[in-house]
């Protein structure tokens, strides 16, 4: 059995989602291996700034701590250097949807290779407390005191509309369907996006609004529906939401490192011939 | 003996296509060839130029006064009052010495406008007193289109009867290379083992991309989203293994500063193209400049230790490429190749091939179960690893040998004496590498560094009693090389395509030795080397 535990103290809030996440993680990992869909070495974590990324320090596979907003391109290049690892990228939501939005959108149009799991709490939760592009309009976060002057952006129908190829959305304590989507997603061979609501207990608890607006999708469905059903939810905090969950949409296409043909670099030429004779190419 | 041609035009009239036929055309007979390109940011009107320096002995830049031009379209007579003595001007513009009527010749053969500057080329060939034979066969490298430029360019010899005014010479023979620091970079990257070129386009370093992306190497060119995308990308890649090289321009390159930040910390090696342009800003795309060396050595918050590379020419470019691999790879760095405009899109021509000071390998370890990622070593470097084999972390937060995040007083200094280490230890490296090089014999000393260097050589040429003392390694800096160099001078001045003289303040920082006189250039021009011949002399009266 492999230990995928590590050390390291914690530092999440007593009660913090991520607790739940990191387990769900754990889990999908583990049954991974051991139904043999990839080997232990074979995994890597990569994540962004925030809460989300300590997320690295407790979960025994190799690893990328990244910058903030830069999760998602540092991955890009982990499945360009060696398209055989099996990346799990992990963001959060101030992360992923304001300093990396550019690179999410191009990621779901270019299709690479990883699972991206982005923890929203819809909150800037370690720098205590300021709102995110999914904050909903009127929440008094730190920098707006007399609430958020902005409408929520809605990330799901977003990822559609540039061409996630799997797409869905989960809650962070539902540890069953956490954990059979986070399967799912990085068995999917492209871009696999889900988002995880993940009320934050210290800076944005709503626990209560989410729950019982909840209900499971039987999906994925065909592009059209996908997008019906992703815009059921605008992220708002309107009291008649109705909130789906479970995977929006799926389709099989050609990755990122697919386009330049799947090459793991260091084994398909462990040493490079060193060749000055290239300056031959010169000659007039 | 030596002549220049000037080539002017408007954009998208072949200017470029001319310059490198009657190159070609030259090194291949024997000849060394400096061709200067010029031109604008626009793809159709306004104006573009080459000026070719041609020679029975090795040049390695131009200056500004020409013994033949073809000027055509409407924007070139500025090149007028640009002509030696005895000069002959061919083309279309009212007051040039022999004007030609390429339109209606080539109404008589039937052919299209884009081959008026056959035409004229072949008027050239006449004015110079060479033979068409040799500029017709050169013109077969125009595929589909060879046949009709043969026949416009005969057609412009036979037409001419203007002055002529023959060239001699007996060049000796020998190989001749004839290449671009935008080839030169591409081709070592290649001959150094690289795997992926990831880049985003900007001018100058887009030549770069475009050539890896054409050639048949088992090597890929990537353009991704942005110069953040291309950096964050580089790194992951790198991290999984691969021999990465990323490229940029100025502006391109301050995006990628978080990530080389982040390179310093997580000690992912990467190879960095910065090409230069004159800044701030957009500042001027298609011109050159020095101006952003402080900048790159500076680059990235936080205090590690990087590799800043500056060739001269194209065939150090294509050594120095090697040397960078080699450095990145080996202490787990960021290696900058720092180039600009000049170096990249000039076309060189040289009698020898290069070779290579180092070989770089990916310098992989095999990994253990208890391989470290951040092993605390004696000379600060640690065994490279990549997932895949084994555990392999990077992270962007400080961190112990496993990588894993530390905040503790005791293990931050550790963690943060072990990459001091390694700077002391790159250092050491970098001595073997001829940091260095002196030019020339003499009391006086011009000390540069990059593109300058083809004026330079040139120059002193002409001049008495002056050296030239080039430094290629702006970081590791080679302190006592360049002090006791200084130290046995009578006078010093530097030289820089700048408007502050950067050189200057980095001889301080290293030396403590400060050196007053400037000689500087920053209308994103080269120096010429006949107009910097006659600033050094005048720096030193």
């Amino acid at each position: 059995m492999i230990n995928l535990n590590t050390s390291e103290q914690n530092t999440w809030c007593p009660g913090c989602h991520n607790f739940v996440i990191l387990s769900c993680a754990k889990k999908a990992v583990s049954e991974l291996i051991n139904e043999g869909h990839a080997k232990h070495e074979d995994f890597v974590t990569v994540t962004g700034i925030g809460c989300h990324a300590k997320l690295y320090d407790y979960i025994n596979t190799s690893g990328f701590y990244g910058l903030h907003g830069r999760a998602i391109p540092t991955a890009n290049g982990i499945t360009l250097g060696n398209p055989k690892l099996k990346v799990m990228t992990f963001a959060g939501d101030g992360d992923v949807y304001a300093e990396g939005i550019s690179h999410f959108i191009n990621a779901a149009r270019v299709n690479p290779n990883y699972a991206l799991f982005v923890n929203n709490n819809k909150i800037f939760a370690l720098t205590t407390g300021q709102v995110t592009p999914t904050s909903e309009k009127g929440f008094p976060g730190r920098s707006t005191p007399k609430g958020n002057p902005f409408t929520p952006m809605n990330p799901v129908s977003l990822a559609l509309e540039a061409g996630a190829s799997f797409v869905a959305r989960e809650y962070s304590l539902d540890v069953k369907n956490l954990t059979e989507t986070m399967k799912a997603a990085i068995k999917h061979k492209g871009f696999a996006y889900v988002d995880i609501i993940q009320p934050c207990i210290t800076f944005h608890n709503f626990t209560e609004y989410v729950k019982d607006k909840m209900y499971r999708l039987n999906g994925p469905f065909e592009y059209k529906k996908a997008m019906e059903k992703a815009k059921e939810w605008d992220y708002s905090d309107s009291a008649d939401a109705k909130i789906p969950v479970g995977i929006f949409y799926e389709e099989e296409r050609p990755t990122l490192s697919d386009l330049f043909d799947n090459k793991n670099w260091s084994e398909a030429y462990p040493e490079r011939k060193i060749n000055s004779a290239l300056w031959e190419r010169f000659k007039v | 003996m030596e002549f220049q041609i000037t080539i002017a035009g408007e954009a998208g009239q072949g200017i470029a296509k001319s310059a490198e036929i009657v190159s070609k055309d030259f090194v291949s007979r024997g000849f060394y060839v400096f061709n200067y390109r010029d031109y604008g940011s626009l793809i159709r009107g306004g104006e573009n130029f080459n000026v070719l320096r041609i020679s029975d002995e090795p040049v390695y830049s131009n200056d500004w006064t020409n013994d033949f031009a073809i000027l055509f379209g409407k924007f070139s007579s500025h090149h007028l009052n640009k002509m030696k003595q005895n000069g002959i001007s061919i083309g279309t513009l009212e007051g040039v010495q022999a004007k030609m009527n390429p339109s209606l010749i080539i109404k008589e053969i039937g052919a299209n406008k884009i081959v008026e500057n056959a035409v004229l080329l072949g008027a050239l060939y006449k004015a110079m007193g060479q033979p068409i034979e040799a500029l017709i066969k050169q013109m077969e490298t125009y595929g589909k289109h060879t046949k009709v430029n043969q026949i416009a360019a005969q057609k412009g010899y036979d037409t001419y009867n203007g002055e002529v005014n023959e060239i001699r010479f007996n060049v000796r023979k020998g190989n001749r290379y004839y290449v671009s620091g935008s080839n030169a970079i591409s081709q070592g990257a290649i001959a150094s083992g690289m795997d992926l070129y990831i880049a985003y386009p900007m001018t100058p370093a887009t030549p770069v991309l475009h050539i890896l992306a054409r050639v048949k190497d088992d090597v890929r060119a990537i353009q991704l989203e942005n110069e953040i995308g291309v950096i964050s990308a580089g790194l992951g890649a790198s991290f999984a293994g691969a021999n990465v090289m990323v490229g940029t321009s100025g502006g391109g390159f301050a995006l990628m500063n978080e990530a080389l930040s982040l390179q310093g910390i997580s000690e992912i090696p990467i190879v960095t193209y910065m090409c230069m342009r004159p800044g701030p800003a957009t500042g001027i795309p298609t011109y050159t400049g020095q101006g952003d060396m402080q900048f790159v050595l500076n680059s990235g918050h936080g205090e590690y230790s990087k590799v800043v590379i500056a060739p001269g020419d194209p065939k150090e470019a294509f050594e120095r490429t090697a040397e960078a691999f080699y450095l990145a790879n080996k202490y787990r760095v960021l290696s900058v190749l720092l180039t600009d405009k000049h170096l990249a899109e000039s076309d060189y021509t040289f009698d020898s091939s290069p070779t290579f000071r180092v070989k770089p390998t990916r310098n992989l370890v095999n990994q253990s179960k208890d391989y470290l990622s951040y092993k605390i070593t004696e000379d600060g470097n640690s065994p490279r690893a990549v997932p895949g084999k084994g555990i392999a972390r990077a992270t962007s937060y400080e961190h112990d040998e496993m990588g894993y995040t530390v905040e503790e007083s005791e293990k931050i200094k550790i963690m943060v004496e072990k990459r001091l280490r390694k700077a002391k230890t790159l250092e050491d490296a970098v001595k073997k590498l001829e940091p260095i090089t002196v030019y020339g014999k003499g009391k006086r000393l011009v000390i540069s560094w990059g593109s300058t260097k083809g004026a330079i050589v040139d120059a002193i040429k002409l001049l008495e009693d002056t050296r030239f003392l080039q430094i290629s390694y702006l970081k590791p800096f080679p302190s006592e090389e360049v002090k006791k160099e200084i130290e046995e001078s009578l006078d010093v001045a530097i030289i820089e395509n700048s408007a502050t003289g950067q050189i200057a303040a980095l001889i301080r920082e290293n030396t403590g030795l400060e050196i007053k006189k400037k000689i500087l250039k920053y209308d994103g021009r080269p120096f010429g080397y006949l107009e910097l011949a006659d600033k050094i002399k005048e720096m030193f009266k």
